[in-house]
């Protein structure tokens, strides 16, 4: 029993930081320093 | 106070923490919420169903001193930091302590309890490589806090001694 609980709490914390993490990147990768969206309307192009 | 008592308001407080926890999670969909449910649902559990005591402290004093402990992190303020990096680190560190406490609280199980009493021995799991891996892991938890707002370095040390008085303590009725 002890284990299950033990395994559920660790699942838990790593999907809590893999979410942490991801919440950085996609930022990084869908925002511009000025905070222009890239591939949104308002951007010049792709990979702006 | 009866432990019988005691264990089921103290259940209920757990589970209403839980309740918050969960709201918090459905409102925001941040899965650290989720871990603070599932730790909180154990811990209600355990104290509702907690091994009876083979020797407290006998005062009043040092339950106050606990309870009081573990309320002291309402008092940490938000973070005033705009960065994503520090904010990511200060969470990713909050949930390492989290986890470090919730395996301790499972692996004491029915001999949990707030305030300093024995209930019996654990030296099994995380109790392994320290005495106190519920402690530490909130002094763990607690330090990314610290990261998104300095000031609560203030907190921290009121929280950290209080940690250290009660794990003198316990130390202290276990040792006896």
């Amino acid at each position: 029993m002890k284990k299950v609980l033990k395994t559920i709490a660790v699942a838990l914390a790593l999907l809590s930081m893999v979410q942490a993490i991801a919440s950085v990147s996609n930022k990084g990768n869908t925002e511009t320093t000025d905070g222009i969206k890239k591939g949104s309307a308002n951007s010049d192009g792709p990979g702006i | 106070m009866g432990s019988r008592v005691s264990g089921f308001i103290g259940s209920l407080v757990m589970l209403s923490f839980g309740a918050i926890s969960f709201y918090r999670f459905y409102t925001t969909g941040i899965i650290f919420f989720l871990l603070m449910v599932f730790r909180d649902v154990l811990a209600s559990l355990f104290l509702l169903t907690r091994n009876e005591k083979i020797q407290d402290s006998d005062s009043m004093k040092f339950a106050f001193i606990s309870y009081f402990s573990s309320a002291v992190p309402i008092f940490y303020l938000k973070g005033n930091t705009n960065s994503e990096m520090i904010n990511s680190i200060s969470t990713i560190i909050s949930i390492v302590g989290f986890l470090l406490s919730t395996l301790a609280l499972i692996e004491l199980g029915k001999s949990f309890g707030v305030s300093p009493a024995n209930r019996g021995r654990i030296s099994t799991g995380v109790y392994k490589f320290t005495n106190h891996p519920m402690y530490l892991g909130y002094a763990i938890s607690e330090l990314g806090l610290i990261l998104i707002n300095p000031i609560n370095l203030m907190v921290y040390f009121l929280s950290i001694s209080f940690y250290c008085y009660r794990s003198k303590k316990e130390y202290l009725i276990l040792e006896n």
